[in-house]
């Protein structure tokens, strides 16, 4: 079954949370099952939104959450439970 | 006591002739106080005969030849200060059984409004998402059509503004009336906007805002309230129509919630046409005026409740 939007977006966050906040793209988008084209979506609109930033780590780009993010997933069920509730 | 408010600003229409003495000019309100003649709409100055001059405002016409004599703000002219009443309450709405009901059934309505509101605003700024975006928005113009409804045409008579501006008092009615059914219709349009939101274009939200505008035009212009009330009960059957199927396109597991949805829905849709009758059509409802303000206010708790339940009260 296709993940919707929010779904997708959790899903992402949570493969960088499970990283100990810190993990380069290419696994990220390993992880993520999503094409190429489809990540690169998701991904700007995660940056768009600072639910994630990049940074230098020993020379090499990763991505981390930022509270945002934290909050993002401390929220979801929530979110999701209010959505079905009001069937939005 | 909405409706001697709504009264006073609606009952007495640029070119009609003022009430006369004796004549109830308010619902359960007598003019016994006011000579012949001595009360004149605000706007058209009262003429002094033999001196064919308008009378300053806050002067009164001495019939006897007197100098005009200063009078108290916020009382009519040959009204004498009765003992008890307020210079801001010139219309004895403290005194108003109704008063304090409408008042706590007005101010709980208002507050689960903003409630609901307040508490999905993070929700919304977390997700984007269209449908709680619509949801709240709906919630929002609810609420200020309750304070439009309310509080506006209080503090237009507590301050006695059409004769502090000189305007008269159906200008007031009418500027109420049209911020009221605007701000209702546009609540109703964003609810319905909540269940179809998919269906919706992105950028089509301006016209949300000319249909409620048209609508509170046509209310404003057209004589007969009952066109307001069928444009808005088209739209909220609308809204019933479109939960109602989704009932039988959600998953077995979520169904419990559409069915509960449609029910809060459908309760919304009986009480706020009950509303509107009870504000549009003065006395229509009189009668059981009380019960419909309990069980209107029973169906934002129950709304609130089932958001904070999501939301938590954060």
């Amino acid at each position: 079954m296709k993940r919707g939007r929010l779904e997708l977006i959790y899903d992402l966050l949570r493969i960088i949370q499970k990283h100990n906040n810190s993990i380069k793209p290419t696994p990220l988008l390993r992880f993520s099952n999503l094409s190429s084209q489809r990540f690169e979506l998701y991904f700007g609109e995660l940056v768009e939104k600072g639910f994630i930033h990049e940074k230098e780590e020993k020379g090499r780009k990763v991505i981390s959450l930022t509270d945002k993010g934290f909050r993002y997933l401390e929220r979801y069920k929530n979110i999701i439970g209010f959505i079905d509730e009001f069937d939005l | 006591m909405s409706h001697i408010m709504e009264n006073q600003m609606n009952q007495i229409q640029p070119g009609q002739p003022m009430p006369q003495p004796g004549q109830p000019m308010f619902q359960g309100q007598q003019i016994n106080h006011m000579p012949p003649q001595q009360f004149q709409p605000q706007g058209q100055p009262m003429m002094q005969q033999g001196f064919q001059q308008p009378m300053q405002n806050g002067q009164q016409f001495q019939p006897n030849g007197q100098e005009f004599q200063q009078m108290p703000q916020g009382q009519f002219p040959g009204q004498q200060m009765q003992q008890g009443s307020h210079p801001f309450d010139p219309v004895g709405l403290l005194g108003d059984p109704n008063f304090g009901v409408e008042l706590i059934y007005t101010l709980v309505v208002i507050a689960s409004c903003f409630f609901i509101y307040r508490s999905t605003k993070e929700m919304y700024e977390l997700t984007g998402h269209r449908g709680i975006k619509y949801f709240r928005n709906a919630f929002l113009f609810f609420g200020i059509a309750y304070f439009v409804r309310f509080f506006i045409r209080l503090f237009v008579i507590a301050l006695d503004l059409p004769r502090t501006l000189r305007v008269h008092p159906s200008v007031f009615g009418q500027l109420n009336l049209f911020l009221f059914v605007f701000a209702s219709t546009m609540a109703i349009l964003y609810l319905l906007c909540s269940t179809i939101w998919k269906k919706f274009p992105e950028k089509g939200e301006f016209i949300l805002y000319i249909v409620a505008f048209i609508v509170a035009a046509i209310n404003m212009f057209e004589v007969n309230q009952l066109v307001t009330i069928a444009i808005q009960l088209i739209l909220l059957i609308s809204t019933l129509v479109v939960s109602y199927f989704k009932i039988f396109g959600t998953e077995k597991e979520k169904k419990g919630n559409a069915i509960q949805l449609y029910v809060i829905y459908l309760l919304l849709f009986v009480f706020w046409t009950l509303n509107m009758l009870d504000i549009l059509v003065p006395d229509f409802l009189r009668v059981v005026q009380l019960l419909i303000y309990a069980v209107s206010t029973l169906v934002f708790l129950v709304i609130l409740y089932k958001v904070i339940k999501r939301v938590g009260t954060t």
